[in-house]
């Protein structure tokens, strides 16, 4: 059964479009980067996944109605929006009170088990804790809820590496566990890239890729290539190409390995890379660098 | 920030327990309790201060019991009612500061994206608010009123004897039994009674980004200003009045028509005050706004 199945999902805001036909399948198991530019429409399809705004189209998560069934789906769905949404009033132990509370899948043990590795008080209040000490505070809130569904979106926006490489390393050793789904958005495509299994780009309300990382390896090629050669490349048909230390970047969709390996030097595209590719053309930067 | 816990990345996940009993409703109502504490300490506050004036100026005691002996109860009752008056709009004015900021507070600061991650149905959530103003509040003043008393009758009981004076009549003649009738019945009555306010106060809340005070007093100004204009009529002003006022009406005077205080159990009459049809169109206008500041915030997303 598919996690999450978004068929055709429209949402607008006044005259703006924020999701224009969004389309996604996410398996049961998987680990996917919802990545897209600012307004892409990130935000909004995860809200829509989410039960917060009603959205036209057809969306099931978990085989449930986010929008009609929100009550029903929270018990297996977890989700941190944004950085620093916990109430900033809001004491650690109340919050683990408070979750203990109203959650049937909160394993208050398991919470405190996560807090004792970190420095924060249980007597603090949220708003005496630093930015990267609240982003703790609520993964571990999170992580020790047995969810079937974990939606991350921007989690770790505004921390320094540290506590970014630290929120992720514990999301993948302590939480995902082969059963469970995570969908992750964020900017930082490079620091999550090797903890995905799928990704999904998204521009202008659409999904415009969306692979296995697999999929993408077997796919996308990206050619180094001298001067010399550079005319041959191209002839290949680059979706995008840079120049680097005197030589051309140039990446290659469905092109056949062997024939590029002739030119230069083939490896896989990182994500940052392919989501410029991808993404860029109707930036047009060159153009107005000119 | 001592260290960054490296080991926060390898704390080991602990065997799954079985499902918590949850109680949304209870734990929902905690939560606004701890975030919202000055709905009891505001009265709480003002209760003391009654208290503090009471002890200082209970060297004329004995003089007004010995007036309360000879049938003028007025004078050594009066601190009672004041205690009890001044708690309650201490109470009410925090309550519908309160009502204003619940469910605007919580998109400010944006932590609905976090309440709304749990399994708490919104009309659970509006719910929970409601009953702060309509139930925690009243419960809150009643204990506050009753402590507040007891010091009084306490400290009076003291000061009579250390001015060689006889506490008995004090305990005749200046127990505040009656006053504490009146609250028992009219502080439940008022929750019920100023239920379509609070809804109101709460919808506005829902729906407003900011300026919750003035989205809600100045539709219903001016809605009446203009029926002045066009019809030349008052029904908009009276029908807020009787929201407002009616209920304190009901229970201070008898009645209801504010004329004549309440000065004794018999004037408290329950049967009037349930029968005033005023009270149940309230209590319907007040289902349909909760209704209303439900589904505003199931929609509403954080500003």
């Amino acid at each position: 059964m598919s996690c999450i199945e978004a068929r055709g999902v429209f949402k607008s805001y006044g005259k703006t479009t924020a999701l224009n036909g969004f389309q996604l399948s996410v398996g049961e198991g998987r680990i996917l980067g919802l990545i897209g530019p600012n307004g892409a429409g990130k935000s909004t399809a995860l809200m829509a996944m989410l039960g917060l705004i009603p959205f036209d189209g057809s969306l099931k998560v978990l085989g449930l109605d986010p929008w009609k069934e929100r009550g029903a789906l929270m018990e297996q769905v977890c989700f941190i929006a944004d950085v620093a949404v916990l109430p900033r009033w809001m004491k650690v132990s109340q919050a683990l009170d408070y979750m203990g509370g109203v959650h049937p899948r909160f394993d208050r043990a398991k919470a405190e088990a996560f807090l004792a590795r970190t420095s924060i008080k249980r007597e603090s209040k949220v708003r005496e804790l630093s930015k990267g000490m609240v982003a703790q505070l609520h993964l571990s809130l999170v992580m020790a809820v047995d969810a079937r569904l974990l939606v991350l979106d921007e989690p770790t926006l505004g921390l320094d590496i540290l506590y970014r490489k630290a929120f992720y390393d514990s999301l993948l050793n302590d939480y995902f566990d082969g059963g469970r789904t995570i969908v992750v958005s964020t900017h930082q495509v490079d620091e999550i890239e090797h903890i995905l299994t799928d990704v999904a780009f998204i521009d202008r309300g659409q999904v415009v890729l969306d692979s296995s990382m697999e999929g993408l390896e077997t796919r996308f090629a990206e050619l180094l290539v001298g001067p010399d050669k550079a005319d041959a490349a191209r002839a290949l048909n680059p979706i995008h190409e840079r120049q680097v230390f005197g030589r051309q970047l140039m990446i290659f969709d469905g092109a056949d390995r062997k024939a590029l390996a002739k030119l230069g030097e083939v490896r896989t595209p990182g994500l940052a890379d392919l989501f410029v590719a991808k993404i860029a053309p109707r930036f047009d930067m060159k153009g107005r660098a000119a | 920030m001592s260290s960054l816990d490296a080991d926060f990345a390898t704390a080991a996940p602990t065997a799954m327990t079985a499902a918590n009993k949850v109680r949304p409703f209870y734990w929902s109502l905690r939560r606004e309790l701890w975030e919202h504490r000055s709905i009891w300490i505001a009265p709480a506050a003002v209760a003391a201060l009654i208290l503090l004036g009471y002890l200082l100026g209970s060297f004329g005691l004995p003089r007004r019991v010995a007036q309360a002996a000879a049938g003028a109860t007025e004078r050594v009752m009066l601190p009672y009612a004041v205690a009890l008056g001044a708690a309650f709009i201490a109470a009410a004015l925090s309550g519908a500061y309160y009502c204003l900021t619940c469910l605007q507070g919580e998109r400010r600061d944006r932590s609905i994206l976090f309440w709304k991650s749990l399994p708490v149905s919104d009309r659970t959530a509006v719910l929970a608010k409601a009953a702060v103003p309509m139930v925690v509040q009243p419960l809150a003043v009643i204990a506050i009123v009753l402590a507040t008393h007891l010091a009084m009758l306490a400290w009076g009981t003291f000061v009579m004897l250390i001015s060689n004076n006889n506490p008995g009549p004090m305990w005749v003649h200046g127990f505040p039994g009656f006053i504490w009738a009146v609250m028992f019945v009219g502080l439940p009555y008022l929750a019920l009674w100023h239920a379509p306010v609070i809804a109101w106060l709460m919808l506005v809340s829902a729906w407003a980004r900011r300026a919750t005070f003035l989205w809600a007093v100045i539709p219903p100004v001016m809605l009446a200003v203009m029926e002045r204009m066009v019809f030349d009529t008052r029904h908009v002003p009276e029908f807020i009045g009787t929201r407002l006022l009616g209920g304190l009406a009901h229970v201070a005077s008898t009645g209801g028509y504010g004329q004549v205080p309440v000065r004794g159990f018999r004037d408290i009459d329950l049967t009037r005050m349930l029968s005033d049809p005023n009270l149940w169109i309230g209590l319907v206008l007040a289902a349909l706004l909760f209704e209303g500041a439900v589904r505003l915030r199931r929609r509403r997303e954080p500003n």
